[in-house]
C-alpha cells in the first residue's frame, strides 16, 4: 500500500481531472470547468505538500527523494499558473476549454510520473503521455495556420525523438538485461554499443530540452502555439526532463566521452540560442531562443560531481520557471503582446507592470540583485571548480549577447513614445507577473533559501 | 548603529520617494536623505582611526551561508574618502535635479538614491562577492537614468554603457572565481594567499584590470564614454564622471597592494597606456567646441594619469591616485555644474556661441575661473598636490613616461584656459550670451562650497592621505 501512498497526489490529481472532464463534457460551462481544473491542481498541490517526506524510497519502478518532490511541487505550481493564464485567453471566447484542461492535466500527470521514474520503460510511458498531450495543445488553435504548423512540426520531430529514446532503451536492455536505472552503474562506455545507447539517450533528452542541434522545433512551436501553452512548454517539460536527465546520466558523470557530449551540446546551445535571439522582434520567438540558451546553461551542471548537481540545477530550475512564468504573464497582459513594438510606454501606463518586466529581464540576463545572478553564479562557480574554466568563460561571453536582447525589451517598455496598443484588462496576469518579479528579487537579495540544497 | 546608517538612510529615502508622488515632497525627501547620509559619512570619516590598517566600524550579517559569504561593510583609509565623495556628489546631483528634471520626478529620485546606495555599498564592501554584486547592481539604476531622462539617442547610449560594463565585468567575474578557488574565499585577504605562480597571478590581475579599465575608462576601452556622458541628463553625468569612474580606480587601489610583487613586470606598459590615454584624450578635449563633450574628454583624460599613478608601485603614485580621485570627483562635478548653468537658459553647449560674459555674470565667472585654476594645478588648490604626487611617482618609475605626463598636464591647461577665454572673455559676444543668467543664491553657495573644498584639500591633503603612508594590503576586521 505504501508504494501507492507515494503517488497519492498524482492519483488524486488524475481522478479529479477525469471527474472534472466528465462534468465539463456534459455541462459545457467553461467557467465551471476552469474552476474545477483549478481546484484539482490546488488540491493535489496541497496533498503533495502534506505528503512531503524527507525519506528516500526506491521500489522497483519509482524512486522518491526530497528533490524530486520539490520538482513535483514546482510542476504543479507551473500548471497552476498556466491555468490562470488560460482563463484570460478563454474568456475571449475560445471553445473546447474542457479538452484543453484535460490535456493539461494529463501532461502534468505524465511529467510527475516521469520525475519519479526509476525505470526506462516507465520513463518512456510517462514521456509519451505528456508529449502526446503537448502535441495536441500546440495545435490547439485549429483555425490558426501557425498553430497547426507548430503542432505538426512538434509531433513529427517529437516522434523521431521518441524512437531514438526507444532505441536507447533497447540497447540498454540488450547490454544489462534490465531496464532499471540502477543497472547503469554496471555499464562501461568504452565499448561501442553502450556508447551508442548513451548518445541516443542524451539526444532524446536534448530534443525535449531543445538543446542545439536538436532545437529546430522550438522557435516555430513557441511562436505558433497559444501563448499559455508556450508558457507551459518553456517551464514544466524542462523541469521534468532535467530531473530525469539528472537521475539517469549521473551514473556516467565520470566518463570523459560523456563530458565531451555535455560540453558540445551546451556550447552549441549557448551559441545558437544567444546569437539567434538577437534579431527577434517576436517576444515568444525570442523567449524560445532564450530557453535554448538557458537549457544550455543548465546542461553545464551535468558536468559536476553527484553532490553538486542538485545544489546547482535545482535553484536554477526554480528561478528559471518563475522568470519564464513572469515573462509570459507580461506578454499576456498586453494586447498583441508578442510584438516588441506593442511595449511602447507600458512603463508609463502601468508602472508596476513595467517594474516587473524590468526585474524579470534583468534576472534573465543575470544581473544582481536578482535571483538570475545568484543561480548563474552558483552554477559557474561549481563548473569552474571542476576545471572547466574555458567553458565558464564562453558561457559568460554568451551572456553578454543576452544582455542586448533582454534589455531591449526594457528600453521599449520605458520609451516615452506611446504607440501603445493598450493593456488587456487582465489583472490576474499582471498580478502573476508582479508576484514572480517580487519573488525573483527576494530570492536574489536573500539567496540562502535556494542555494542551500 | 554604525556606518550601515549611510546605506539605510539612502534606501529609506528611496522607498519613501517611491511611495510619495508629490513633486515637492519627493525633492525634500531626496535632499534630506542624501544630506543626512553625507553627514553620517563625514562623522564616521572624522572618527576613523587612521593608524589602524584594517576595516573599522566593521559590521557583518549572515548572507549566503552556503558560500560562506557575509554581508559585511567597513571603513578603512582607502574606501572612506570614496564613500565621502559619493555621498557628497549625491547631494549635488539631487540639488541640481531640482532645476533640471522636469518629469517622472518620483522614479528619478528613487533611481538616483538607489544608485548612490549601491555605489556606497560597493565602496564599503569587505569581500569580493559583495563587491561584484554591487558593481553590477549599480548598472540597473544607472542604465535607466541614462535612458529615461537622457537626450535623443539616450537608448543607444544606455545600451552602449551597459554592454561595455557588463561585458568586461565577465573578466572581473572570472578573476573573482579564481581568487575564490586559489585563495580560499571571497574576502579581500584571500588575494594575499593566492596559490598561483607568477603567470597565474598575472592572469588574475589582468582580469581585474580589464574590468576596471572599462569602468574608469582608459583608452582604448572608452567607446561608451562620449555618448553616455553627452546623452545623460546633467546630474547623471555629474554622478557618472565624479563617482562611477572612481569605482574602477578604487577597485585598482584596493587590489594593487596584493600584487606589488608582480607589478614591476607590467607596470611600464600599463603606465604607458594610461599616459597615452591621458595625452590623447587631452588632444580630443582640445579639438571639440561643445562644452559638455570637452568636459567629458577632460574627465577621461585626468583619470588616465590617476590610474597611471596606481601602477607606479611607489607610495607617491599611490597616494597621488587616491588624493587625485577625490579632487577630480569634486572639480569635475563643479565644472559640469557650470556647464549646466550655461546651458539652462540657452539650450546649447556650443562654446562658439558664448563670449563676453565676465561682466554679465561675475559670480559664475569667478567660480569658473577658480575651478579652472584648481584643475590646471595652481599651487595652493587641491589639484596641485595630487598632480605633484602623481608626477613624482611616475618620474621615479620612468623619466620618459614622466615627460609624457607633463605634456598631458600642459595640454590640460591649454584647453581649460581656451574654454575660459572662448566662453567668458572673447569679444564680441556670441548670440547666446545675452540669455545667460548668473547662478542663483543657493547655487552660489554650492559653487562656493566646491571652491572651499578645493582650497581646503589644497592646504590639507592629509585630510585624505593621513592613513596611507605605505602600500600595504588593507583588510581584515578591526
Amino acid at each position: 500500500m505504501s508504494q501507492y501512498y507515494l503517488l497519492l497526489p498524482e492519483i488524486v490529481f488524475l481522478t479529479l481531472g477525469i471527474l472534472s472532464f466528465c462534468y465539463g463534457f456534459i455541462k459545457r460551462v467553461s467557467l465551471h470547468t476552469w474552476a474545477l481544473g483549478f481546484i484539482s491542481i490546488t488540491v493535489s498541490l496541497i496533498v503533495a505538500l502534506f505528503s512531503f517526506t524527507y525519506e528516500e524510497f526506491s521500489t522497483g519502478l519509482i524512486k522518491i527523494n526530497i528533490y524530486n518532490q520539490i520538482l513535483r511541487v514546482l510542476i504543479y505550481l507551473a500548471g497552476l499558473f498556466i491555468l490562470a493564464f488560460s482563463y484570460e485567453e478563454f474568456k475571449k471566447g475560445f471553445k473546447n476549454l474542457e479538452e484543453y484542461i484535460f490535456l493539461l492535466t494529463v501532461a502534468i500527470f505524465g511529467m510527475n510520473i516521469m520525475i519519479f521514474a526509476n525505470d526506462l520503460l516507465l520513463l518512456y510511458l510517462a514521456l509519451e503521455t505528456f508529449s502526446l498531450s503537448l502535441y495536441i495543445l500546440a495545435a490547439f488553435y485549429r483555425d490558426d495556420k501557425l498553430s497547426i504548423e507548430a503542432g505538426l512540426k512538434y509531433f513529427i520531430l517529437g516522434t523521431v525523438s521518441s524512437i531514438i529514446l526507444l532505441g536507447s532503451i533497447v540497447f540498454f536492455y540488450a547490454i544489462t538485461g534490465s531496464t532499471s536505472y540502477d543497472s547503469f552503474k554496471l555499464i562501461k562506455t568504452e565499448e561501442s554499443t553502450p556508447l551508442l545507447a548513451l548518445v541516443f539517450l542524451i539526444s532524446a533528452f536534448a530534443f525535449k530540452l531543445s538543446l542545439a542541434p536538436f532545437h529546430a522545433w522550438a522557435p516555430d512551436v513557441y511562436q505558433g502555439a497559444p501563448t499559455p501553452v508556450t508558457a507551459f512548454f518553456s517551464t514544466a517539460p524542462k523541469v521534468a526532463v532535467f530531473s530525469v536527465a539528472m537521475n539517469t546520466l549521473l551514473s556516467f558523470s565520470n566518463e570523459e566521452t560523456f563530458k565531451g557530449f555535455i560540453v558540445i551540446l551546451s556550447v552549441l546551445s549557448l551559441l545558437v540560442g544567444n546569437i539567434l535571439a538577437l534579431r527577434q522582434n517576436n517576444l515568444k520567438r525570442m523567449l524560445a531562443y532564450s530557453s535554448i540558451a538557458h537549457a544550455g546553461y543548465m546542461f553545464m551542471a551535468l558536468l559536476l560531481p553527484e553532490n553538486r548537481i542538485i545544489s546547482t540545477l535545482l535553484p536554477y530550475l526554480i528561478v528559471y520557471v518563475f522568470m519564464n512564468i513572469g515573462a509570459f504573464a507580461f506578454i499576456l497582459s498586453i494586447r498583441e503582446g508578442e510584438k516588441i513594438v506593442s511595449y511602447h510606454g507600458v512603463g508609463k501606463i502601468n508602472p508596476l507592470l513595467g517594474l516587473s518586466i524590468l526585474v524579470i529581464m534583468f534576472s534573465l540576463t543575470g544581473i544582481p540583485p536578482t535571483a538570475g545572478f545568484i543561480v548563474k553564479f552558483n552554477l559557474f562557480k561549481d563548473v569552474f571548480a571542476v576545471g572547466y574554466s574555458g567553458l565558464v568563460f564562453f558561457a559568460l561571453l554568451m551572456s553578454i549577447f543576452s544582455a542586448f536582447y533582454y534589455l531591449r525589451v526594457v528600453f521599449y517598455v520605458y520609451k516615452d513614445v506611446s504607440a501603445l496598443n493598450g493593456l488587456s484588462k487582465s489583472y490576474l496576469n499582471q498580478t502573476i507577473s508582479l508576484l514572480s518579479a517580487i519573488l525573483i528579487l527576494i530570492l536574489g537579495i536573500f539567496p540562502n533559501v535556494i542555494v542551500n540544497f | 548603529m554604525g556606518i550601515e546608517l549611510i546605506l539605510i538612510t539612502l534606501l529609506f529615502g528611496a522607498i519613501l520617494a517611491w511611495i510619495i508622488k508629490n513633486r515637492t515632497t519627493v525633492f525634500a525627501i531626496a535632499i534630506c536623505s542624501s544630506i543626512v547620509s553625507f553627514i553620517i559619512a563625514l562623522f564616521y570619516y572624522l572618527n576613523m582611526e587612521r593608524t589602524i590598517k584594517s576595516f573599522q566600524f566593521y559590521l557583518s550579517y549572515e548572507w549566503i551561508s552556503a558560500w560562506k559569504v557575509n554581508f559585511s561593510i567597513g571603513f578603512d583609509p582607502i574606501n572612506a574618502p570614496f564613500v565621502l565623495l559619493t555621498t557628497f556628489i549625491t547631494v549635488v546631483a539631487v540639488a541640481l535635479s531640482i532645476k533640471v528634471i522636469k518629469d517622472k520626478i518620483s522614479s528619478y529620485m528613487v533611481l538616483i538614491l538607489l544608485l548612490s546606495f549601491s555605489v556606497n555599498a560597493f565602496f564599503m564592501s569587505t569581500n569580493l562577492l559583495q563587491f561584484f554584486f554591487f558593481y553590477e547592481a549599480m548598472l540597473i539604476p544607472s542604465v535607466l537614468l541614462i535612458q529615461r531622462w537622457g537626450g535623443k539617442n539616450s537608448s543607444q547610449a544606455a545600451m552602449k554603457f551597459l554592454l561595455y560594463t557588463f561585458s568586461f565585468s565577465i573578466f572581473l567575474f572570472i578573476a573573482i572565481l579564481a581568487v575564490y578557488f586559489y585563495g580560499g574565499g571571497f574576502d579581500f585577504e584571500s588575494l594575499a594567499n593566492l596559490r598561483l605562480n607568477t603567470q597565474g597571478k598575472l592572469l588574475v590581475l589582468f582580469g581585474f584590470i580589464l574590468a576596471f579599465f572599462v569602468k574608469i575608462p582608459i583608452i582604448p576601452l572608452h567607446g561608451w564614454l562620449r555618448d553616455t556622458y553627452y546623452e545623460s541628463s546633467m546630474p547623471v553625468t555629474i554622478f557618472m564622471s565624479a563617482v562611477l569612474g572612481k569605482m574602477g580606480i578604487y577597485g585598482i587601489l584596493r587590489i594593487i597592494p596584493y600584487f606589488v610583487d608582480i607589478i614591476p613586470i607590467i607596470s611600464q606598459w600599463i603606465i604607458g597606456l594610461c599616459l597615452i590615454s591621458f595625452v590623447y584624450s587631452a588632444f580630443l578635449a582640445l579639438s571639440v567646441k561643445d562644452i559638455k563633450v570637452m568636459f567629458a574628454y577632460m574627465s577621461l583624460s585626468h583619470v588616465g594619469i590617476i590610474t597611471a599613478g596606481v601602477f607606479t608601485g611607489n607610495i607617491h603614485g599611490y597616494q597621488g591616485a587616491l588624493l587625485q580621485s577625490i579632487n577630480h570627483g569634486i572639480l569635475s562635478a563643479g565644472l559640469f555644474y557650470i556647464a549646466e548653468l550655461l546651458y539652462r537658459h540657452t539650450g546649447s553647449f556650443d562654446s562658439e556661441k558664448f563670449g563676453a560674459l565676465s561682466k554679465k555674470i561675475p559670480a559664475l565667472t569667478f567660480f569658473t575661473f577658480a575651478l579652472i585654476m584648481a584643475m590646471g594645478g595652481f599651487p595652493g588648490l587641491n589639484y596641485f598636490n595630487g598632480e605633484l604626487l602623481l608626477l613624482s611617482g611616475i618620474f621615479r618609475e620612468n623619466i620618459l613616461l614622466g615627460f609624457l605626463g607633463v605634456l598631458g598636464v600642459s595640454i590640460g591647461v591649454i584647453y581649460l584656459s581656451w574654454f575660459f577665454y572662448r566662453v567668458f572673455l572673447r569679444k564680441p559676444a556670441g548670440e547666446l550670451s545675452f540669455y545667460v543668467k548668473d547662478a542663483i543664491s543657493w547655487e552660489r553657495i554650492l559653487l562656493a562650497l566646491f571652491f572651499l573644498i578645493s582650497i581646503y584639500f589644497g592646504l590639507a591633503p592629509d585630510f585624505i592621505l593621513s592613513g596611507v603612508r605605505e602600500i600595504i594590503p588593507f583588510g581584515g576586521r578591526g
